[in-house]
């Protein structure tokens, strides 16, 4: 299974807690402690030679979508960064049940679920960061006074959603009128 | 490290303007010109910002290109967004979607997903 996380959700996992709980979650990925600078540095430094993951690398490696791959870059929407251009050949290499992308960035995730599908003919999964936080309480990992201070720091960081998803997961109580 | 090349330009501009610039070049003890190019050169600085921030609001360009367009690292372009309250998470099907997609990988993983508490 391939996890992808792209800049956008890196940035937030680091600036909040929820860094702490990716093991848990991802506990069959290789990514024990390693939100720090130095993966995020990776990614970024990643060569064409790099970029190109046999299945095996697929299956241990966080990439991020800053990979740089220039020769594959097609022209595309110019919504999109270079970057996550890139990210775009090796979605081609995968099949859609191994792929898994995490992004908190909203004109990212539009493009994912409504653009891409049409160009390539398959559709992918997406995840955020205020996913990983529901279901973290769903899973009974962290209590409501965690989420809700997670959900606090997303929230002052501008990564959070609207109050009715965490009144529909009961991580906050819906107020009475 | 090779200076870049200056190039003149001529404008017509408020009487304001110039008499700004000559308070601040005595006050700077610098040339006027050394003045209106730092001015000029802040303003770009900040409508770069301007524009990637309504680009970005109206979801046409990722964070990472808006970004780009605003000559800025994403993490600080993000801390801009944030000091503007512009939210950029996803919306509730998204999230619900998101919420799925996450319990699935998690049971084909072999975790059991709960209930909620």
């Amino acid at each position: 299974m391939m996890i992808i996380l792209d800049a956008s959700i890196l940035m937030n996992l680091k600036k909040t807690d929820l860094h702490n709980y990716l093991q848990i979650i991802f506990d069959d990925i290789r990514i024990s402690g390693q939100i720090q600078e130095e993966v995020v540095t990776k990614g970024l430094k990643y060569n064409k030679k790099d970029a190109i993951l046999t299945q095996k690398q697929i299956d241990a490696e966080i990439i991020s979508v800053e990979t740089v791959l220039e020769e594959d870059i097609k022209p595309i929407e110019k919504v999109l960064h270079k970057g996550e251009a890139s990210l775009l050949p090796i979605l081609e290499r995968v099949q859609q049940e191994e792929v898994l992308i995490g992004t908190d960035d909203r004109p990212f995730y539009r493009y994912l679920k409504y653009v891409y599908p049409i160009s390539f003919g398959k559709s992918v999964r997406i995840i955020s960061s205020l996913d990983l936080t529901i279901v973290l309480f769903q899973r009974g990992i962290i209590n409501r006074e965690v989420a809700t201070h997670l959900l606090q720091q997303l929230e002052h960081i501008g990564a959070h959603g609207p109050i009715e998803i965490m009144e529909s997961y009961h991580i906050i109580e819906k107020e009475e009128e | 490290m090779v200076e870049e090349k200056l190039r003149v330009i001529t404008t017509r501009v408020p009487q304001k303007v110039i008499d700004y610039v000559e308070e601040i070049a005595e006050m700077d003890s610098l040339d006027k010109a050394a003045i209106y190019r730092r001015l000029l050169l802040k303003a770009i600085a900040q409508d770069r910002v301007e524009r990637a921030v309504e680009i970005y609001t109206r979801d046409e360009a990722t964070l990472l290109k808006a970004a780009e367009l605003a000559g800025m690292p994403a993490s600080l372009f993000a801390e801009e967004l944030a000091r503007r309250n512009i939210r950029r998470g996803l919306g509730i099907e998204a999230l619900q979607e998101g919420v799925q997609n996450l319990q699935n990988y998690l049971d084909k993983t072999g975790k059991k997903t709960t209930e909620s508490q």
